[in-house]
């Protein structure tokens, strides 16, 4: 048998297929594909979405612990320096001292414990 | 698709349909897997087909079918059929008809069976489509070695398979 033996089988063999007609089958498998990739489109982007407020506070909830203070910088001292204006926000019942003085001066009383005069 | 390229493809496959058929069903071996394998692709057209030029239609589906086929075989690897014995064959061919050519058709179309998807896909291509071996490997995306030796071991096992073929060559 010879390879033109073998391509005339070949023929002979593919004579059997029965054409059917496949247009609308090969059409209407196309829209479903097509409908499928959509609908696995929007399920995708659907949990995306679902998913996203979660991923994003927790990439900004990430915990900032203050480093160790740099050599050259001083820290904050403990006390507050003293000021050099006196506070405005006492001065209605703020004890006053002269300066000099370390007894504090006390603004008249108008207390009952004092007398009226007569 | 809108209607004119759905009348195209229409046309297409009304005009392309039976010489499809005859290819796929020299790959598969049986009816319906020939229609399944080129449903499959026309398919796969169907959906593409704006982005495909209108002169390589065909050359699309053929090569889709290809590679479909060789996929299935992947596929089906696990649950392979079990093929008939020759020699039953051969006896049923004999006793239905005298003429050795119904025979031989008949031994061919086992032995075909018998092969893996990659090597129908190769004999089909090489003595049916009558494609040059660099060809081939430009369709399934092989080299042009490995078509050689498919091609040589697909014919060592049709030769042993089919006692007629035994004097056949491979062009090479």
């Amino acid at each position: 048998m010879d390879q033109d033996m073998l391509r005339s089988v070949l023929r002979d063999i593919s004579a059997d297929a029965v054409p059917t007609p496949l247009a609308d089958r090969a059409l209407r498998g196309a829209s479903r594909r097509r409908r499928t990739r959509a609908a696995a489109g929007v399920a995708v982007a659907a949990v995306l979405l679902a998913v996203l407020p979660f991923l994003l506070p927790a990439g900004n909830r990430t915990p900032q612990h203050p480093g160790p203070p740099a050599a050259g910088t001083p820290s904050a001292p403990a006390t507050p320096a003293p000021s050099a204006t006196p506070d405005v926000s006492r001065s209605a019942t703020a004890e006053v001292s002269p300066p000099g003085s370390s007894i504090p001066v006390s603004p008249p009383a108008t207390s009952s414990s004092t007398p009226p005069p007569g | 698709m809108d209607s004119a390229a759905e009348q195209h493809f229409r046309e297409f496959v009304a005009t392309r349909t039976p010489a499809l058929m005859r290819t796929a069903y020299l790959l598969t071996g049986n009816q319906h897997d020939a229609e399944d394998l080129l449903q499959g692709a026309l398919t796969g057209l169907a959906m593409r087909l704006r982005s495909i030029d209108v002169l390589d239609l065909e050359a699309y589906v053929r090569r889709a079918m290809y590679h479909r086929q060789v996929d299935r075989w992947r596929v089906r690897l696990g649950r392979r059929e079990t093929p008939t014995d020759p020699r039953a064959v051969q006896l049923d061919a004999v006793v239905g008809d005298s003429s050795g050519r119904i025979a031989t058709k008949l031994l061919v179309q086992d032995g075909l069976r018998r092969l893996t998807a990659k090597q129908r896909a190769v004999v089909v291509l090489r003595y049916y489509e009558d494609l040059p071996e660099a060809e081939i490997a430009a369709q399934l995306g092989w080299s042009v070695g490995t078509v050689r030796s498919t091609i040589h071991r697909s014919m060592a096992k049709l030769r042993s398979l089919v006692p007629d073929l035994a004097a056949l060559r491979e062009e090479m």
